[in-house]
């Protein structure tokens, strides 16, 4: 599997920072015992996607770092470093961290899967081809630009809508190639993702516009205070 | 006794010769890391299960805890987890029983 270093490597991490938690007498024991079991959940036949693998691996990596930091136990009792009072809400954010970004990485899949199908298997001409990946080409550059300017609440507006574009296209260009549903209901879910694209651009556009006035303003405004204070220093030396 | 306590005990006790590693309790007791180890730990401290490090037969993997249960974990699951059964039985009969002074 490609990258399972990697993810190993993670998964030692956490463990290793789980095995923090328990008294130093068990600390080696548990980590290794712990770090064993992370190959064998990569390479577990039962689990069939390689990603489905990677994924249980790292939660329970991450369960064993909850557990430890927040479950009783002998081995949080006789001399179990307990590290400082917000270690339970330091897990509990990790938890929650970790849960957001596997819903978060499920949700790339699920979009990385719809491109390419719409690049590759629905645009059969060269035609459809070439404005898909024109499209797709022309909203990561426009959303790299504006990843690039600090503190816009554009970007996220402009991501939302390219993925609402995204999601309701997709939806019905594989609801059509698989036949399920009605088409109507397909093509109104498709047109909905449009119009929230449309809306989120809207917004973008609107949240750019005006961050980009007030940017205009605020270097007005700095330009004519130095200015101000050139003045007296300027009438000052001319005597 | 927890329900998942119970689980534990009865994938112990589904072959209860057999050495069980963490990950394969956590598939057959369908728990997670975080609950099982500790629990595991605990069922440690009270001598109810022993634990050994054994390496696997295939090269090149680590050496692995399997735990099983010993001889008084063994009686005490079966006792433990029959109290429970039975409790589970009596539980409608006592949901169904009219209150005292009631008609």
């Amino acid at each position: 599997m490609r990258g399972e270093r990697w993810l190993l490597r993670m998964g030692e991490f956490l463990v290793g920072r789980a095995a923090r938690h328990l008294p130093a007498a068990a600390r080696v024991e548990r980590y290794q015992e712990w770090a064993a079991e992370l190959p064998v959940i990569l390479g577990d036949p039962e689990i069939k996607p390689a990603a489905a693998r990677a994924a249980r691996m790292l939660w329970f990596a991450a369960d064993t770092l909850r557990g430890a930091a927040l479950g009783p136990g002998p081995a949080r009792r006789g001399g179990a470093h307990r590290g400082s009072a917000g270690v339970g809400k330091d897990a509990r954010w990790l938890g929650a961290g970790a849960a957001l970004l596997t819903g978060l990485a499920v949700l790339l899949a699920i979009l990385a899967f719809i491109v390419y199908y719409d690049i590759f298997i629905c645009s059969a001409s060269l035609a459809g081809y070439v404005s898909s990946l024109l499209s797709y080409s022309l909203a990561s550059l426009v959303g790299c630009l504006l990843w690039r300017r600090p503190g816009g609440a554009g970007r996220y507006w402009f991501g939302a809508g390219v993925l609402a574009a995204v999601a309701g296209g997709g939806a019905a260009h594989l609801a059509g190639h698989l036949g399920w549903g009605h088409p109507l209901l397909f093509t109104l879910i498709s047109d909905c993702g449009y119009a929230v694209c449309a809306a989120c651009i809207s917004m973008a556009v609107v949240i750019v516009n005006r961050s980009a006035r007030r940017d205009r303003r605020a270097g007005m405004q700095e330009r004519s205070d130095r200015e101000q204070l050139r003045g007296p220093a300027r009438a000052r030396r001319l005597p | 006794m927890t329900a998942p306590l119970q689980r534990v005990l009865r994938a112990f006790l589904e072959d209860p010769a057999a050495p069980r590693y963490g990950y394969d309790l956590m598939k057959a007791a369908g728990l997670p890391s975080g609950t099982l180890y500790p629990m595991l730990a605990r069922l440690e401290d009270q001598k109810l299960v022993t634990s050994a490090w054994e390496t696997p037969q295939a090269g090149g993997e680590r050496p692995r805890r399997y735990y099983q249960l010993t001889g008084e974990g063994i009686r005490v699951a079966r006792l433990e987890l029959a109290q429970v059964r039975v409790g589970q039985l009596r539980a409608p009969v006592r949901l169904g029983r009219a209150a005292p002074g009631s008609l």
